[in-house]
């Protein structure tokens, strides 16, 4: 069952996959599929459209931020991380779709074969090389171009053209797709689902998503480069209602600061009458943050993952946290704090730093500790001691058997002490993570 | 933000598809100077083994085969067999043609007919190659397509 939960993600894709590979499959007989070099090329140009096509409907599918992905796929986050991969994936085989199929003209006529690649009368195809080449230069800019936040979302969000012009071209062209109607229903509904998701999120999405409406009331700094924000509901039945551990996505009505949106964890307890975040001066849209004034209308938007103690059955846990990573961890005190049933956990958490002037949330996991028998927090600073290992942990917490790992920090650390802790035999069901990759 | 296997997987993709392009299009371009002078006139490059249909019969450009007296059945199997440029049988309307010497010719692009070859084209053919369009081919294109007639589907014809 566990096995399921973790993996459905790729049980979902490997199924959406499957489906129309198998009719065209049978379509007709294989030898004529596979009978020689250029039937061979033929047949994997088509089979890269069909996959190609599919991974890029589920990959738009996915960013559609839908809260039933959310809750079974494993946390937007690992939704996010399967959306860029498979994003990546449909790339790749949109790539090598033309190429493939290119073979064959070349072996009548290699003039044919690159007239193949011009704009022609053929408004099929032209579709089709605007729909490649407009994802590519988008691709290019999101793999290897180090824009800004906003700047790279901004462009990302004209793949849902390229999706629709490659839709066209493989609405109008001749093909397996249109000679077979269940084939041709399957991929148009998963395209039209992909467009659907696309035009939910990207072009109608500031009316149909729901946000909560906030306002400032104080912000804090806590030192280090880290602000504290504490918001307070508009209106106290409109307030939002989230887990311990989750995070939600903000953006601030104030011209100065700019209106994107930005995912954050919260940092308060769930039973608070305020949302707080703690938010590290990391870059271009942290570093305005502090410009922000008391009274300014914050649109919040969530709440979003799984990431939380009290998804897990297991109260023997280890928190492991990395700089600001500690703001799940600290939200998840203060909540457990407050359990009736919070002598039943027992929970050792690693505070993860550079230097002591890095622990900026101290003071609130001190009264944690003070409320909660069982709760430990072990400083780590990576100046004086190198960096944290799995060893350590698992010596520091007499073992590590019959317990859950939670992670949340910087990527390479988060990867390096998961790898560490699955040498060490402790099962990938047993490790959560927060990464954020959006 | 991206993973560094996708972004290694990404960058040998695009790698492989620029070689690639770049390659047929100089191939492309070798080839139509090349064969300059056998241009048809229409600023549409003449492939190597097709030839108007104008200007030669069907019977003259077929290569030379072993099966003289042979019969063949048309049924769905053989016209699978004639399923490339050089080679191309389609079956429009329960009859099958022999295109391979037309489809340089083809107004729409070769490109449009190469994918169908060995196949049931009709829907392609009614439809002008758009799925749900009830445009067909001309009159001029459905007399065009009796030069290339090779039989009706379940006939027994001589072998190609």
């Amino acid at each position: 069952m566990d096995f399921l939960k973790k993996n459905l993600s790729w049980l979902v894709v490997v199924l959406l996959v499957f489906i129309p590979v198998l009719l065209w499959l049978g379509m007709i007989p294989l030898k004529f599929r596979f009978g020689g070099v250029i039937a061979i090329c033929t047949s994997l140009g088509q089979l890269a459209a069909l996959a190609g096509m599919v991974l890029f409907s589920w990959s738009l599918i996915l960013s559609a931020r839908l809260k039933f992905f959310d809750r079974y796929l494993g946390g937007l986050n690992r939704v996010y991380v399967n959306h860029h991969r498979i994003g990546a994936a449909a790339f790749v085989l949109l790539l090598f779709h033309p190429l493939f199929l290119t073979v064959r003209l070349g072996a009548h006529s290699l003039v044919m074969a690159a007239k193949f690649w011009l704009p022609s009368g053929n408004w099929a195809l032209n579709f089709g090389l605007a729909a490649l080449f407009g994802m590519m230069v988008l691709l290019i800019l999101t793999f290897f171009v180090s824009l800004k936040y906003s700047a790279w979302k901004n462009t990302h969000k004209y793949l849902g053209a390229a999706f629709f012009l490659g839709g066209l071209h493989a609405l109008m062209i001749t093909s397996d797709i249109s000679r077979n109607p269940i084939l041709r229903y399957y991929m148009f509904t998963l395209a039209l689902l992909g467009i659907a998701a696309y035009v939910y999120r990207t072009i109608l999405g500031r009316w149909l998503v729901r946000r909560y409406l906030y306002v400032v009331d104080e912000i804090k700094n806590l030192g280090n480069s880290v602000a504290e924000i504490s918001l307070l509901p508009l209106d106290a039945n409109q307030a939002m209602s989230y887990t311990a551990g989750q995070f939600g996505f903000i953006h601030f009505n104030d011209i100065q600061v700019g209106k994107e949106q930005h995912p954050f964890s919260f940092v308060s307890a769930p039973s608070d009458r305020y949302i707080k975040f703690a938010i590290k001066n990391l870059g271009d849209y942290t570093s305005v943050l502090s410009r922000l004034s008391k009274g300014t209308v914050a649109q919040l938007e969530g709440p979003y993952g799984r990431f939380s103690f009290l998804n897990c059955k297991n109260k023997k846990q280890i928190w492991l946290a990395g700089g600001i990573g500690i703001t799940p961890f600290v939200s998840m005190g203060l909540y457990l704090a407050g359990l009736p049933d919070a002598a039943d956990y027992s929970i050792d958490l690693y505070y993860c730093v550079r230097d002591a002037a890095e622990m900026v949330l101290s003071t609130e996991l001190t009264s944690v500790c003070q409320k909660c028998t069982d709760f430990r927090v072990i400083s780590f600073c990576s100046n004086a001691q190198g960096f944290i290992n799995a060893k350590f942990v698992s010596d520091t917490s007499n073992g590590l058997a019959d317990k859950d790992i939670f992670l949340c920090g910087p990527p390479p650390m988060v990867k390096s002490l998961k790898e560490q802790f699955k040498q060490m035999g402790v099962s990938h069901n047993h490790i959560h993570s927060e990464e954020f990759s959006f | 933000m991206f993973n560094t296997f996708s972004k290694k997987v990404v960058s040998v993709a695009l790698f492989i598809f620029w070689v690639g392009l770049v390659a047929i299009l100089t191939a492309g371009l070798l080839s139509y100077e090349k064969n300059k002078p056998a241009s048809n006139g229409n600023n549409f490059p003449v492939a190597r083994s097709a030839v108007s249909a104008s200007n030669i019969s069907l019977a003259t450009i077929k290569p030379p085969t072993n099966n003289i007296g042979k019969k063949v059945t048309l049924n769905l199997a053989e016209i699978a067999k004639h399923n490339t440029a050089e080679n191309c049988w389609l079956l429009i309307n329960s009859k099958v043609y022999d295109v391979t010497s037309y489809i340089s010719e083809h107004p729409g692009g070769a490109y449009t007919i190469v994918p169908t070859c060995g196949t049931n084209a009709t829907q392609a053919y009614d439809t002008n190659g758009r799925s749900g369009s009830s445009r067909g081919h001309s009159q001029y294109a459905n007399s065009l397509l009796g030069n290339y007639y090779v039989g009706d589907l379940g006939q027994n014809v001589n072998a190609p």
